[in-house]
């Protein structure tokens, strides 16, 4: 970037929001333009939450794992038992990356360039020849993003000191975490099964709307359903539109489900098998919750949604969205892994992470594919795109937005919040621009 | 324990059938090479070097579900495959080893030229280790594993809806 570039970049013209995102159509551009990509990051991105990792990737004091929020690489790390901390992956002193491995655990936190080490809470501890340094040490700890908060073990984070709180921004949807933390008898899961990353030619965007899009099953995934019986037959493949029972919904605040729940009439029926195959699970479910409310959670099964912007409870699996330029994304997943179950139970969710989920599987691959047709579709122009099938049938329930299972009820909800999140009632904020 | 010159030859010429076939998206012809008990294994760094299935996978199919996904590929609706990727790829460095009197372990490199005609019309390169264990059966050799450790494991893969 020239020196004259950076000088107008302030100033430079946003997109017109309010005009891209209508009611019932949005326009293309907002899948390829550069202009709303870096509106993103930064709207969305550092002034929002975002998911950044879960209590159980680091069990113990100095665990850590790598992740990048919008474009910068991060560092979520337990610096105590009850305190976790993420930083950007970035010496104070040169710049240098700190921790190169995607995981691991660590002491204290050193630069291989120039040797200055900080504590688990950032804090500058030592520089080797110390006499040199005259600076105020306190001025020269690790970048700590302004704002980190939990909810059931899975950790948000924001630059913004002044983002809402995390229990405002999740809304009612934190009830669609109860429900996939409640598949596990201790209320826990346990993230150690491993990731797989799955790149995307496509714009991010396109992984929240396609995830929770109840419309396109039949047609993107009709070798699935030809190749193997499996529990979407009647949940979302098979069926005419007046039999299909799963609804699309909306939880505001751009978090959005298809719930297959009704579709489900056994317990463990979602899960592919019945109560006997793990009776020693079910009788733990029991003790915790109660015959009846055991049976009502093994029976819906666990959620799929996306909490915006990058969480996706991906029914057996966790996963997230990484936005990387306008035209590319990496979805990524783990198989969630739930806490005093027998061994067979978490294999049964690694084995079938691997059939529907990343860039082999029976499902996902195809995903992908139709997502870089469509980022190939939009060229340079763009053009609009409909998104107004099954507004004159959605209706409220509990304050959560229902719909057809067909509708794009989910991707109006997501498209209107980005809309508020991306073009907001002008108001002094003070974000944290140092990283 | 040391193979024949004979032996090597067949492997070898086993080895580029199956290759073959795979290059070619002939997927029932690269089935019928596989033995009752396969298991054809795609992992990530990190559960390389784990038993397989400790971590998840980018492919752990048993005898099953390799049937399952050579039906789907066969439906000619996997858009992913929708045409198939043309592909080219070289195996060497061959070390065989006879693990019995009628089975062997393969350790060989392989370079995997993939083109993404279907999709984004780029050329994928997939360098990777391979793995084969294969039994000797009446009407010639089937393979029981075969195990592909991608150099770029670690990394954020594009599609591998075909036969690698």
């Amino acid at each position: 970037m020239s020196f004259q570039e950076m000088n107008t970049s302030s100033s430079e013209a946003h997109a017109d929001y309010s005009a891209l995102i209508q009611e019932d159509r949005i326009h293309g551009s907002l899948y390829t333009s550069e202009a709303v990509f870096k509106d993103e990051m930064q709207r969305i991105f550092r002034e929002g939450w975002v998911y950044v990792a879960h209590e159980s990737e680091i069990p113990n004091r100095g665990d850590f794992v790598r992740r990048r929020i919008a474009g910068d690489p991060v560092v979520v790390i337990r610096a105590a038992d009850e305190r976790i901390n993420v930083f950007v992956n970035r010496c104070a002193h040169r710049g240098n990356l700190l921790c190169a491995e995607d995981r691991g655990s660590t002491r204290a936190i050193v630069c291989k360039y120039h040797g200055w080490a900080y504590d688990l809470q950032g804090d500058l501890v030592d520089v080797p020849y110390p006499a040199g340094l005259t600076a105020d040490r306190k001025g020269l700890g690790l970048t700590k993003l302004a704002r980190i908060d939990q909810y059931r073990g899975f950790y948000f984070a924001s630059f913004n000191e002044n983002v809402m709180p995390l229990m405002e921004h999740l809304g009612k949807s934190a009830a669609l975490i109860d429900r996939a933390c409640e598949m596990s008898p201790t209320g826990k899961l346990k993230l150690n099964g491993g990731w797989v990353q799955h790149r995307f030619k496509s714009n991010w965007k396109m992984l929240p709307e396609n995830d929770v899009d109840g419309y396109h099953v039949s047609f993107v995934h009709p070798s699935f359903a030809e190749a193997i019986r499996t529990r979407y037959d009647e949940a979302a493949l098979l069926q005419s539109e007046e039999d299909l029972v799963s609804e699309a919904r909306y939880w505001g605040m751009g978090h959005t489900e298809i719930d297959f729940s009704k579709a489900y009439k056994s317990v463990l029926g979602w899960f592919g098998c019945d109560e006997k195959r793990y009776p020693e699970y079910v009788a733990n479910m029991v003790k915790s919750y109660g015959d009846e409310g055991a049976r009502k959670r093994m029976t819906m099964g666990p959620p799929h949604a996306c909490i915006f912007p990058n969480l996706f409870l991906a029914e057996g699996n966790i996963g997230m969205f990484e936005p990387i330029s306008p035209t590319e994304c990496i979805h990524w997943h783990t198989p969630m892994q739930l806490e005093n179950v027998e061994q067979g139970v978490n294999d049964r969710f690694k084995r079938q992470s691997e059939g529907a989920m990343g860039p082999a599987a029976f499902l996902l691959a195809d995903d992908a594919v139709i997502a870089e047709r469509a980022q190939e579709a939009f060229g340079q122009s763009g053009g609009w795109l409909d998104l107004s099938r099954g507004m004159e049938r959605e209706h409220e329930e509990d304050g959560v937005m229902v719909g057809h299972l067909t509708d794009e009820l989910t991707n109006r909800g997501f498209w209107h919040h980005y809309r508020t999140v991306m073009a907001p009632a002008p108001k002094p904020a003070r974000i944290v621009k140092a990283a | 324990m040391n193979v024949s010159v004979e032996e090597r030859l067949e492997i070898e010429e086993f080895l580029a059938l199956e290759a073959r076939f795979a290059d070619e998206s002939r997927y029932s012809d690269w089935e019928a090479l596989v033995d009752d008990d396969m298991v054809y294994w795609v992992p990530t760094a990190e559960g390389a070097i784990l038993p397989p299935g400790d971590k998840i996978s980018i492919i752990f199919d048993n005898r099953q579900r390799v049937a399952t996904r050579i039906r789907q590929l066969n439906t000619g609706k996997r858009h992913s495959q929708v045409p198939a990727s043309p592909m080219v790829r070289t195996q060497t460095n061959f070390l065989i080893e006879a693990t019995s009197a009628d089975t062997y372990t393969v350790f060989c490199t392989q370079i995997l030229y993939e083109y993404r005609i279907q999709s984004t019309r780029e050329l994928a390169t997939w360098p990777a280790r391979v793995e084969y264990r294969l039994r000797r059966h009446g009407d010639g050799l089937k393979m029981c594993f075969k195990g592909v450790y991608l150099v770029s494991a670690s990394d954020a893969l594009p599609g591998l809806p075909f036969i690698i």
